[in-house]
């Protein structure tokens, strides 16, 4: 069962008597795109959140990396994350390298990281601008800079191409496919883009107001004529 | 009508944000400051003008702040969401500006019969005769009212066109102090003219305090037009400002300043990340400008009552350190604090600050960096009182225990330090924490009147400072500074690790 870089247990999160995320089982294998599919509110974003340990299950348990998630073990497993969750966050008042170079300090990374990480997401001539003078798809790349820097193992990333422009959508499509074969590590991204998803995904996991209704590998589902977004209208439909 | 819709509109946008409750939560503190404090006169015959005294006194202490908080409020949440650039397409800047002011004008108008409401129940509260000619109560709701809405009046307008709220509750905050200290300054235009200092200076009451007896009488001074006409006239400038403003304002986009310098080499620096996320905040300079103004304050005090001062350098000591302990160091502890979090709190901040740094360790930065500030500006005070001793040429030595009131009073600040970073990190809120500070200073000035110099952070840093002549016992002292410390900082510690990680979006 080690094959699974993210395992999760009956993952469960309540917001009052309502439940945001149910008994979610999932199962993401090494080395692969896992795409997290799901309409607007089904609880992608809260899921991802419980995985870096942001915010504390109400039931069951996440194991990430090979160790479960917890307060405790929560900074350990997170050095070998990177993330972008939600919109990016980034402190507006200084410069996007100066932003880089504080996740630099906390990961113990070189100047160098900052450097090809800035490059990679096309930011390097605007590096000495305020981040707060960013248009929404530079905070965005800034935010994806962020999380890819310093190779971590698990790439988690939350609506990643949010606000991008179609040349910067399909540079980040190219540059997330070939993350695992580059680096080696697992990408877990969140879509409600069934096109982009369809494109890059290994396999894919489906979410709907809290509970996953499919797990498995794109190509299972897709069998016969259907494309992603059929499938995908079928499943979610008055559920 | 289309006033009453905006209104309406106005008041629907303050649905639970429960603005009401920190006007009757500021009359509530007041009122049960000056019932604390004037407990001994109880039953005095002149006891009305005792509140009438005090009155102007702590307003000029509370309602600074208080008005700049409701400015804040009615405009945080329009920048806070980015409305404004909604709002200017249904409405005129002018239109949506006057709407928050009527909104504010009616609160303030409501603040002031609270506060008449307050006055009437203390009297027979303190057993005071209510037998006054009721002219003054009117006179002070007049002069109260007007008062707090020139202060109202640029306080709307700093929060209405500077997006960080900040400013406008550090001039409010800086206002509090200048409507205190306006009450020692010598008769003066100045002192007329300032408009914190309006409570003071349109009270009509005076304290004379006979100095060999050491009894205290109240006097009435009459009634005088002027602080009417002079807060009406501060009142029609500031609308004037704030309309020739409100004419050239439109939504712009943060301006895109191109680097003049050729293009910086990406490195590491060695800076602490903390120090880096405050690069270009202002949040330091406190530390520094305020112990000039207290030093300055307290030297002229000196000369001025030299005849009473008798003990050269203590006295000067004393001078020296009597706001900063009270009020000062708290604030501005309180304000670094809130800025060191600020920044965490902001957009999805915490998500990456707690994706990277264990909780212990971003407390322990947080704390490191605070503590750091507020030791140069402890040692900064003291350099100001050694040249101000030898600029007015004290008499006599130094006293002995000098150094070891600064490192005790580092000590004690460093427990308020810990409070306020467990404070500003718990409540998300900018404005609140530093209310807090600005209240637990007050509440050490309490504890140390009542004996009880242990309880809390800031009693400590008052004991340290030896402002009292208290004479420490330094092995409690150390004991409970260290437990105060470790305790909140525990309290951060935990928090941050096992509560959810909030954005702000």
């Amino acid at each position: 069962m080690n094959d699974f870089i993210i395992e999760t247990n009956h993952l469960c999160k309540r917001s009052g008597s309502k439940y945001r995320v149910r008994n979610l089982n999932l199962a993401v294998p090494a080395g692969c795109v896992y795409g997290f599919l799901g309409p607007n509110g089904a609880g992608k974003t809260t899921t991802m959140k419980l995985l870096l340990g942001l915010i504390k299950p109400d039931g069951g348990n996440a194991r990430i990396l090979g160790s479960m998630m917890n307060p405790a073990t929560r900074f350990k497993i997170n050095q070998k994350t990177g993330s972008l969750i939600e919109s990016p966050g980034f402190y507006g008042h200084l410069t996007g390298r100066e932003n880089l170079e504080i996740i630099a300090k906390y990961k113990h990374l070189s100047a160098s990281d900052i450097e090809s990480a800035l490059r990679t997401v096309s930011l390097y001539d605007r590096k000495d601008d305020k981040v707060k003078t960013y248009s929404l798809g530079m905070k965005q790349r800034l935010g994806i800079a962020m999380a890819l820097m310093g190779n971590p193992e698990l790439i988690i990333l939350d609506e990643p191409t949010n606000g991008l422009d179609p040349a910067g959508i399909n540079e980040i499509r190219e540059l997330i496919k070939r993350i695992p074969a580059t680096y080696g590590c697992t990408v877990i991204i969140s879509s409600h883009l069934l096109s982009e998803v369809e494109q890059i995904a290994d396999y894919v996991g489906i979410i709907n107001k809290g509970e996953m209704i499919y797990q498995g590998p794109l190509s299972e589902l897709e069998k016969g004529n259907a494309s992603l977004e059929e499938v995908f209208l079928e499943m979610t439909k008055g559920v | 009508m289309s006033i009453i819709s905006d209104f309406i509109i106005e008041h629907k946008k303050h649905k639970r944000r429960r603005d009401t409750l920190l006007l009757i939560g500021a009359v509530l503190a007041e009122i049960f400051f000056i019932y604390a404090n004037n407990g001994k006169k109880s039953g005095m015959e002149d006891g009305w003008m005792v509140l009438f005294y005090n009155m102007p006194i702590v307003n000029s202490l509370f309602l600074p702040v208080v008005s700049a908080a409701l400015a804040s409020r009615l405009m945080d949440f329009e920048h806070k969401g980015d409305m404004l650039k909604c709002m200017y397409t249904f409405t005129t800047p002018a239109r949506l500006f006057f709407t928050k002011y009527l909104y504010g004008t009616l609160s303030i108008a409501f603040l002031t019969l609270l506060q008449c409401a307050g006055i009437h129940i203390l009297m027979p509260l303190l057993k005071f005769p209510t037998t006054y000619d009721h002219v003054y109560m009117l006179y002070h709701a007049l002069v109260t009212f007007l008062t707090a809405m020139t202060l109202f009046s640029l306080q709307l307008m700093l929060s209405y066109f500077i997006r960080n709220q900040a400013a406008g509750v550090s001039v409010g905050i800086i206002g509090s102090f200048m409507g205190l200290f306006s009450a020692f300054l010598p008769e003066s235009p100045f002192q007329k003219i300032l408009p914190w200092g309006g409570f003071v200076t349109s009270s009509f009451v005076q304290m004379q305090w006979d100095r060999e007896s050491g009894e205290t009488a109240f006097v009435l001074t009459g009634l005088s037009l002027t602080p009417i006409l002079i807060h009406i006239g501060w009142i029609a400038i500031l609308c004037f400002i704030s309309a020739l403003l409100l004419k050239k304002t439109g939504v712009e986009e943060a301006q895109r300043k191109h680097t003049k310098t050729a293009s910086l080499d990406v490195k590491i620096h060695k800076r602490p990340a903390e120090f880096m996320k405050l690069k270009g905040s202002p949040a330091w300079y406190a530390f520094f400008i305020v112990p000039v103004i207290a030093a300055i304050i307290g030297t002229l005090n000196y000369t001025a009552n030299i005849a009473i001062l008798t003990e050269g350098w203590y006295s000067l000591w004393t001078q020296h350190t009597l706001f900063i302990c009270y009020f000062f160091m708290p604030v501005i502890i309180g304000i670094f604090a809130g800025c060191i979090w600020r920044v965490e709190h902001a957009g999805t901040n915490m998500n990456i600050l707690l994706t990277h740094e264990r909780p212990i360790k971003i407390v322990l930065g947080k704390f490191a960096a605070t503590c750091f500030v507020t030791a140069l500006s402890i040692v900064w005070i003291a350099l100001l009182y050694l040249l101000s001793g030898k600029l007015v040429q004290v008499e006599g030595s130094l006293p002995v225990g000098l150094p070891g009131w600064l490192i005790m009073g580092m000590i004690g600040a460093f427990a308020i330090c810990a409070f306020q970073i467990f404070v500003s990190l718990v409540i998300r809120n900018f404005v609140i924490p530093i209310a807090i500070a600005f209240i637990g200073g007050m509440a050490g000035v309490g504890c140390v009147a009542k004996g009880r110099y242990y309880a809390t952070p800031f009693s400590l840093f008052d004991l340290a400072m030896n402002q009292r002549d208290l004479s420490a016992d330094y092995a409690k002292f150390g004991i409970f500074s260290l437990l105060l410390i470790a305790l909140f900082l525990t309290f951060s510690v935990m928090y941050l690790g096992r509560s959810d990680a909030k954005s702000n979006l």
